[in-house]
């Protein structure tokens, strides 16, 4: 095997880690999807309600999404800002 | 980009190195303008009238709110506490909402970069020395006032709960409510940083969207839930040991 | 052993910093994979608190800040991965750290693998948070013992995600494996 170059590594590994940091993705969809149809329940069994169901159905729909967003910001940082690459450079340089 | 948090000034004071960081320094920034607030609500006190109106009325509202809030949160032992707590979410709450503001630029101090003197602050509860000392605040609060109204016999009763065997857990589960709230106050405002951080650095037709929406989630939003979180454990924790 | 030959041989030939930095990226990325917990336990607790919400309209309003408030703390395990994996990002302590590169870029994905145990206080507490939006929407009244037991709780299922970031900062911060 000849000398593997560090950077390429680095970028290869960097690519798998962005693309497992998205698995967090199951959860906010079992998740949100479980308070979506609980919200639908409460709706058919009470109409009158419906803006203060629909209403706390989203608020907590929304923080229920906040997991998958870490999970895209740690990816999208892998993948465009990649502080790894510019550690190692330092580290070369 | 880098997040890491700036050391402004290193002093030596016999023999022991302080380091001045960036968020001592936005902390004393913040603290000035709370202190400078008080100060002049406590002017407008100065002829405080039967009928409240005003600035009076507001505060007075603000103030009772809160102590009911501890009360019903604390059982007996909330009006002893409702002032400690009102101050501490304050400032809490200021020191969340800091990452809206602008404040001294630490940076710019070095002769290289031409910034503008001042800058996005950067909140100084993103910084775990901030919250571990809050969380580690709490913590000596729960064992001390535990102490003092259970008796140290009971007091050590009581970590032995259910069973002997069980003391371990118990001693690692009264040392981990300060390490989760002072991570989880952290991790929240840092996180809440550096995704503005890279989203304040994205090409200009990203900027184009809602800015304002994205800092209201994160800065707004996040922030004054965090620090009602911190102050809501904490008094949980509190008033559970006293019990 | 030709065969870890074959599928370890490589490392030889790599420069030792590249391979740590190369497996750090794997690990914050498997890290975050504990985001599932909360995802779950949060979207239950919406649900409950919707239901509460058309249950009983007048108690809505408690039942959501009951929400909120166990939503955020359910939150914990999700936030402790996002600071393990802005640690081994942005802070890698293991780069400059003395000792043989395979064994510093294994702790580094040892560090994210211990992470996904956040999976379960995520579930766990959310869960909390639901029934507890779900009691406060049906007796507005016991609001304050409610929400004292349902954080009471919360904090007791935290410690195993307490147990799995205190190992993930030994394995990146303390040179344990490194004699």
């Amino acid at each position: 095997m000849e000398q593997i170059d560090g950077k390429a590594l680095i970028l290869a590994c960097s690519a798998i880690g962005a693309g497992l940091a998205m698995i967090a993705g199951i959860g906010p969809g079992i998740g949100q999807g479980f308070a979506a149809g609980k919200g639908a329940e409460a709706v058919g069994r009470q109409p009158g309600a419906q803006s203060d169901i629909v209403r706390t159905m989203l608020l907590g729909a929304a923080v229920a999404e906040t997991t998958g967003i870490y999970g895209l910001i740690v990816a999208i940082i892998l993948l465009f800002a990649n502080p790894l690459i510019t550690r190692y450079i330092s580290l070369l340089g | 980009m880098d997040f890491n948090i700036h050391v402004a000034k290193v002093i030596h004071i016999f023999g022991i190195e302080i380091w001045i960081t960036e968020s001592m320094i936005n902390s004393w920034f913040i603290c000035s303008f709370i202190i400078l607030g008080a100060v002049l609500i406590r002017l407008a006190f100065r002829n405080p009238q039967k009928v409240p109106s005003g600035v009076q009325n507001v505060v007075e509202f603000f103030v009772e709110a809160f102590g009911s809030f501890t009360s019903s949160t604390m059982g007996k032992y909330g009006p002893k506490f409702s002032s400690f707590y009102g101050a501490m979410f304050i400032y809490i709450l200021f020191f969340n909402l800091s990452g809206l503001f602008l404040g001294p630029n630490i940076v710019a101090s070095t002769p290289l970069d031409k910034q503008l003197p001042f800058t996005f602050m950067r909140p100084p509860t993103a910084d775990i020395a901030v919250t571990l000392s809050l969380a580690l605040m709490t913590f000596f609060m729960t064992q001390g006032y535990g102490i003092k109204s259970k008796g140290v016999k009971n007091w050590l009763k009581g970590l032995t709960e259910p069973i002997f065997l069980l003391t371990p857990l118990n001693i690692i589960g009264e040392l981990a409510n300060p390490i989760s709230l002072s991570f989880r106050l952290f991790g929240n405002i840092l996180g809440g940083t550096i995704i503005m951080g890279l989203y304040w650095n994205l090409p200009w037709f990203a900027l184009l969207g809602i800015p304002v929406a994205l800092h209201g989630y994160f800065d707004v939003f996040a922030g004054v839930l965090q620090s009602f979180i911190f102050i809501m454990l904490s008094m949980t924790f509190v008033s559970g040991a006293m019990e | 052993m030709a065969i870890l030959d074959f599928l370890f041989g490589w490392m030889e030939n790599v420069d030792g910093k590249a391979l740590i930095l190369g497996f750090s990226a794997i690990g914050a990325g498997i890290a975050m994979i504990a985001g599932i917990g909360p995802g779950i336990g949060q979207g239950f607790a919406a649900g409950k608190a919707a239901e509460a919400v058309g249950n009983n309209p007048e108690g809505g309003r408690p039942a959501t800040i009951v929400m909120l408030l166990g939503a955020a703390v359910a939150e914990t395990s999700g936030i402790f991965s996002l600071v393990i994996a802005i640690v081994i990002l942005f802070a890698n302590p293991l780069v400059n750290q003395t000792g043989t590169a395979v064994v510093l870029a294994a702790s580094a994905l040892g560090a994210g693998l211990s992470m996904v145990a956040g999976i379960g206080p995520g579930i766990g507490q959310g869960y909390a948070a639901g029934k507890g939006a779900e009691a406060v929407g049906k007796r507005p009244k016991l609001q304050s013992g409610i929400v004292r037991t349902m954080l009471l709780g919360q904090a007791v299922a935290q410690t195993t995600g307490i147990y799995a970031l205190i190992i993930a900062l030994i394995l990146l911060f303390v040179n344990v494996l490194n004699k």
